[in-house]
C-alpha cells in the first residue's frame, strides 16, 4: 500500500506516494523524473552511478528505500550546479577531460562533493577513497583524480578551513 | 603552431560538455514516453538445448501483459553482418530450432511494468530437450563433437592469407621456433547497458531509440532481420554510455519493434547487467599456433600461424576478426613467405564481436611475445629485432595492405631512449 | 534480472521489544533491516524472501559509541561503518576495528552499512551468491533445497559457505562480546562464539543490539590487512587481524592474537602460531615460523571462491601474517 512521504530533494521540498519496496533511486527516477542518477549494476550497489548526498554523506540510492529517506536532505546532480553556474568539481572534469561518456559522471561528481563539503583540501589518498565507489569504464580514473587534485590546489589557495 | 589555428592545438570545449556533468544529458534509460511498455527477452537455460514447445497462454492472460511473441512472431529467416566479402546468416530474431548458447533468445514479453514483465517471463513454459554443449574451440572441431549449425566441424569459415614460400623460407632459417598463445574473453562492460525503445505510427512507421554506436548500421541491419523497407525505419542514436565496439550489434532492437508493431504502444527493454555478460558480445577468445623462421642476423625469414577463434553459438563479427588477424600477422613484422590461416568455430559460448582492437590485441600479444623469444633464442637485443623487422613506409605487406606511414622505427628508438634502454639492457643472462 | 524488490508488508518498529516482538511473530517470513547493503541485495537476487519486513533504523537506542574507562567501549549495532571508521576513540584505542571498517565495500556503502549488519551478514558461495537467472541452469545445491555442494561434491549438507566479514575477524582479536536480545531474554556472547559452523547463532526473534569491546592492555599494537581483487567494492579473499602486546622494553612478545577471516566459514584462531610468539623475542627466524605453521594449519581448512583457489587463499595467509606482524612491530616501536 502507497505512503505519502516527504523529503527534500535539491533543496526544494516534495511529496510523493510511495510503496515501501520501492528504493530512493526509483523515486526520483521514475516519480520525481530527476534522470540525472543513474543504474548500472542491476541495484546492487556495486557501480556507484546512483551516488546522491543524503544529510551529508554519499550513499548508493539504490540501496536506500524511499521510506528510509524521507524527512531527509537529499541531492542529486540536477542541484550541484547553482544558479546556472558550474561546480567547480564539474568545471574541473570539464577541464581535465575526465569524462568520455559521461554516464558515471553524476555520481563520481556527487561522491567528490560530499567530500570537499567536509574537507576543501583533500589529499591525494583521501580524495581516492572518496570516489573508490564510482566505477569508470571509458576514462581510467587518472584524469579526474588530477582534476580533484586541481580542485584541492585550487581551495587551499583560497585558503580553505 | 597553435597561433596559426584556431581549432587545431587548441583546447576545444565538448559540445556536450555541460549537458554530460549537469546530469542533463538523456541516456536512453531516461526517456519516457506516453503510453510507454517495458519488455525483456526469455532466455534459455541451457547451452544447447531444442525447442519442443513454447507454452505462452499463461504469459499472455496475466493482468498487465500486452504481447508475448516467439519465433512464430518473426519473419522466418537468418540474418548476419556482412564483412569483408562474407556474410554468413546464421542468427535468428528468437529461435525457431533449438537454443546455441545459454542466453539464447527463446521468446519475448512486453507489460505495462518491470514487475508484471518478470512475472510473465517465469509463466512462459518451455519444453526442451537439452543437448551436450562444447565450449572449446579445439574440442569442436573434433569428429563426434556436438553440431551447433549444420557445418563440417563447426567451421564457420577459414580466412587464409598466403604470400611468398614458407617452406623455402622455413628451409632458409637459421632457427625455427613454435609457439602456442592463448587470449580470453573480455566483455566491454559499458557503465550503460544496451537498450532501445521503439515506437509507431498508425501506417506502420517505426521510430527507434538505441544507445548505439552505429546507428545507420543498426538501421540498415533492422531492414534485414525484420524484412521491412528502410523507408519505414527512423533509429536515433542516443547520448551513448560507452560502447568499446560493443554496441556495434543488434541486441533487443528487433524485439521492441515487434512488440511495438504488436501492442501499438512504445516499448522499452533494457539489458540488466547479467545479460551484458551472458548474452552480449565480448572479444574472441583465441588460440594461436605459430611457427617462425628467423636467420642469424635477425632477419625474419617465414611466418606459419593458424588461429582458432572461438566463434561463439553465432558468427557476429566473426569473419573480419578473424581477417584482420591474419592481416596483422602478415604486416607487422615485416615478412615475404607468410601462410595464415584463420579458423572461426562455433561453440555454445556467448558469441564474439566487435571490442576495441578488433582482434588486434590477441595476435599482436602473440607476436609481440613471439618476437621476445626469438630474441632470446639468438641472444639478440630484443630492441635490435624489431628494429631490423619494422614494417617499412611505401611498402605493400605479403598479404596486399599498403603501409602508407608507419612511425614504428621512430616510435621505438624514441621510447628506447626515453627509458634509458641502452644502459639498462644487459643481456638476456642477466635477469 | 536484478533491479527491483518484491513487495512486503512493512513495520518501522519503534523499540528493540517491539523488534523483536515482530520477528517472534513472524518469524522465518520476517527479514530484519539495518544498513540493508547486505539484505536488499539477497532480497534483489531472490535469493532471500521477505513477506515482512522489520526496519529498525528508527528503533531507538541502537546507533551509539560510548567508551568508559572501566567498561571499555560499547558500540550500537546500527552505527554505521564510516561511522567507526572515523572515531576518534576507536583510531586510538581499538584500532584494528577502524582499519578494518575502513576497508569495507566502498565510501557509499559504509556510510549505510551498519557493524551489527557487517558481522551477522550472510556467509557467502561462489556457486550460491548469483543471480535468479543464474540459478535456473543449475541443478539446486543443498542451500537451495537440493542435494549437492559445487564446491565440495563430498560434503552432506551446506558446509562451505564463507562469512566474508571484515570486522568479525577483528573484534575476535580485541576480545570482544556482541549482546543478543530476543523475546523475554538477553545474552552476552564473545564474537567468537556467535558463530556456528556456517553462519551465527541468532535465533529467529533475536537482534544483535551491542557490540562490548574490552580495554585494550597498554602497549598492544595491532593491524588488519585484508586481499581482495580490487582496493574497494569487493569483498575479502583474506582478511587478518593481529593483536600483539608487547613488554615495556618492546623486546618481548606477551600476547598475541592472530585471526584470520574469509578463509574459512567463519574466522578461525591460529592458537599454534600464537604459542610459537607468546613470550618470545621476536625476530626474523621466529617470524618465518609463525608464517610456516599458519601455512599448514590454513591448508587443512582454506575453502575456494571463485578464481581463488584454496592454495592461493593459503598463500595469501602466508603474507598477509608477516605483514600484519611487521607492521605491528613498526607501530610498537614508535609508542
Amino acid at each position: 500500500m502507497k505512503q505519502l512521504i516527504s523529503l527534500r530533494v535539491n533543496g526544494e521540498p516534495y511529496e510523493v506516494a510511495v510503496e515501501p519496496h520501492k528504493t530512493l533511486l526509483e523515486v526520483l527516477r521514475d516519480e520525481l523524473e530527476l534522470t540525472g542518477t543513474k543504474e548500472g549494476c542491476g541495484g546492487l550497489g556495486q557501480c556507484g552511478t546512483c551516488t546522491v548526498i543524503m544529510d551529508g554523506k554519499a550513499v548508493n540510492s539504490c540501496l536506500v528505500l524511499a521510506m528510509d529517506a524521507r524527512d531527509k536532505e537529499v541531492l542529486t546532480i540536477e542541484g550541484v550546479a547553482t544558479a546556472g553556474k558550474l561546480h567547480p568539481i564539474q568545471q574541473a572534469f570539464l577541464d581535465y577531460g575526465a569524462i568520455q561518456c559521461g554516464f558515471c559522471a553524476p555520481g563520481t561528481v556527487l561522491s567528490a562533493k560530499a567530500l570537499f563539503d567536509k574537507n576543501p583540501n583533500p589529499t591525494e589518498d583521501e580524495i581516492k577513497i572518496a570516489i573508490a565507489g564510482n566505477l569508470c569504464r571509458c576514462t581510467g580514473y587518472a584524469k579526474r583524480k588530477k582534476a580533484l587534485l586541481a580542485v584541492a590546489e585550487q581551495q587551499g589557495k583560497e585558503g580553505g578551513r | 603552431m597553435s597561433d596559426a589555428f584556431s581549432v587545431i592545438g587548441k583546447r576545444v570545449p565538448r559540445i556536450d560538455g555541460v549537458a554530460l556533468i549537469t546530469g542533463e544529458a538523456k541516456f536512453l534509460d531516461d526517456i519516457v514516453l506516453p503510453k510507454m511498455l517495458y519488455g525483456k527477452i526469455l532466455r534459455s537455460s541451457y547451452p544447447h538445448a531444442k525447442i519442443l514447445n513454447i507454452d505462452t497462454s499463461k504469459a499472455e492472460k496475466l493482468p498487465g501483459v500486452k504481447a508475448v511473441i516467439t519465433a512464430a512472431d518473426t519473419p522466418k529467416l537468418r540474418y548476419g553482418i556482412p564483412q569483408i566479402y562474407d556474410e554468413i546468416r546464421d542468427e535468428p530474431v528468437l529461435v525457431d530450432d533449438k537454443a546455441r548458447f545459454y542466453g539464447d533468445r527463446v521468446a519475448a514479453v512486453a507489460a505495462v511494468d518491470m514487475d508484471t514483465v518478470e512475472e510473465a517471463l517465469d509463466l512462459i513454459e518451455v519444453d526442451y530437450e537439452v543437448l551436450p554443449a562444447v565450449f572449446d574451440p579445439e574440442e569442436a572441431m573434433q569428429p563426434g563433437a556436438p553440431k551447433i549449425h549444420e557445418v563440417e566441424r563447426n567451421i564457420a569459415i577459414v580466412k587464409r592469407v598466403y604470400a611468398g614460400d614458407v617452406e623455402k623460407g622455413f628451409k632458409e632459417s637459421d632457427l625455427v621456433l613454435e609457439g602456442r598463445y592463448v587470449a580470453h574473453a573480455q566483455e566491454h562492460s559499458h557503465l550503460e547497458p544496451h537498450g532501445a525503445i521503439a515506437a509507431t505510427d498508425i501506417s506502420g512507421n517505426i521510430t527507434l531509440w538505441t544507445t548505439t554506436q552505429t546507428p545507420f548500421t543498426i538501421r540498415r541491419d533492422l531492414v534485414k532481420m525484420l524484412g521491412i523497407p528502410l523507408s519505414k525505419i527512423n533509429v536515433i542514436g542516443t547520448q551513448c554510455g560507452g560502447g568499446f565496439g560493443g554496441k556495434n550489434e543488434v541486441t533487443v532492437e528487433p524485439h521492441a519493434i515487434l512488440l511495438a508493431l504488436k501492442t501499438g504502444r512504445p516499448v522499452k527493454m533494457i539489458y540488466s547487467r547479467e545479460e551484458e555478460f551472458i548474452a552480449s558480445t565480448i572479444r574472441h577468445p583465441f588460440i594461436f599456433y605459430s611457427k617462425i623462421g628467423v636467420k642469424k642476423d635477425g632477419r625474419l625469414m617465414a611466418k606459419q600461424g593458424r588461429a582458432i577463434l572461438n566463434n561463439g553459438a553465432y558468427t557476429g563479427h566473426g569473419i573480419a576478426v578473424a581477417y584482420y588477424v591474419g592481416a596483422v600477422f602478415a604486416t607487422l613484422y615485416r615478412i615475404e613467405n607468410v601462410k595464415y590461416e584463420g579458423y572461426v568455430v562455433y561453440t555454445n559460448c556467448t558469441y564474439g564481436g566487435a571490442f576495441r582492437g578488433y582482434g588486434n590485441p590477441q595476435m599482436t600479444f602473440a607476436i609481440e611475445t613471439e618476437m621476445d623469444r626469438v630474441a632470446e633464442a639468438l641472444n639478440m637485443d630484443p630492441l635490435k629485432l624489431r628494429l631490423i623487422n619494422a614494417p617499412v613506409a611505401g611498402e605493400r605487406s605479403a598479404c596486399g595492405i599498403f603501409v602508407g606511414s608507419c612511425g614504428l622505427r621512430e616510435c621505438i628508438e624514441k621510447a628506447a631512449e626515453a627509458v634509458g634502454w641502452g644502459n639498462k639492457w644487459k643481456g638476456w643472462e642477466v635477469r | 534480472m536484478g533491479g527491483r524488490l518484491k513487495k512486503f508488508e512493512y513495520f518501522e518498529p519503534g523499540t528493540i521489544e517491539e523488534a523483536v516482538s515482530l520477528l517472534a511473530q513472524y518469524r522465518k517470513e520476517a527479514k530484519l533491516l539495518a544498513g540493508g547493503t547486505d539484505l536488499l541485495v539477497l532480497l534483489k537476487q531472490r535469493l532471500l524472501s521477505a513477506r515482512y519486513l522489520v526496519n529498525i533504523k528508527r528503533t531507538s537506542g541502537l546507533d551509539y559509541i560510548n567508551s568508559d574507562d572501566g567498561e571499555g567501549l560499547k558500540i550500537g549495532a546500527l552505527t554505521t561503518l564510516s561511522t567507526i571508521e572515523t572515531s576518534a576513540v576507536v583510531r586510538e584505542k581499538f584500532s584494528i576495528l577502524a582499519q578494518a571498517a575502513s576497508k569495507v565495500a566502498s565510501l557509499q556503502i559504509r556510510n549505510i552499512g551498519s557493524i551489527g549488519g557487517n558481522i551477522c551478514q550472510d556467509p557467502r558461495c561462489w556457486y550460491y551468491n548469483q543471480s535468479h537467472d543464474w540459478h535456473r541452469a543449475w541443478t539446486p545445491c543443498y542451500k537451495r533445497g537440493g542435494h549437492v555442494c559445487y564446491v565440495d561434491k563430498g560434503d552432506k549438507g551446506c558446509q562451505k559457505r564463507i562469512l566474508q566479514s571484515d570486522t568479525a575477524p577483528a573484534l575476535i582479536a580485541l576480545g570482544a562480546r556482541v549482546k543478543v536480545i530476543g523475546e523475554g531474554r538477553e545474552r552476552v556472547i564473545p564474537v567468537k562464539d556467535f558463530f556456528k559452523k556456517v553462519g551465527n547463532v541468532l535465533k529467529a526473534d533475536e537482534i544483535l543490539t551491542e557490540i562490548q569491546i574490552p580495554n585494550q592492555p597498554p602497549h598492544a599494537s595491532g593491524a588488519y590487512l585484508r586481499f581482495s581483487p580490487r582496493k574497494a567494492i569487493d569483498y575479502p579473499v583474506v582478511g587478518i587481524a593481529v593483536v600483539m602486546r608487547m613488554d615495556p622494553e618492546y623486546s618481548l612478545c606477551r600476547d598475541i592474537k592472530i585471526v584470520f577471516g574469509a578463509v574459512t566459514p567463519v574466522p578461525f584462531e591460529i592458537d599454534e602460531a600464537e604459542d610459537l610468539l607468546r613470550g618470545k623475542k621476536i625476530d626474523s627466524d621466529i617470524i618465518d615460523g609463525v608464517v610456516q605453521t599458519v601455512r599448514d594449519k590454513v591448508a587443512l581448512q582454506a575453502i575456494s571462491f571463485g578464481d581463488h583457489s584454496a592454495d592461493f587463499k593459503t598463500d595469501m595467509t602466508g603474507v598477509l601474517v608477516k605483514r600484519a606482524m611487521e607492521e605491528c612491530l613498526k607501530s610498537a616501536k614508535s609508542h
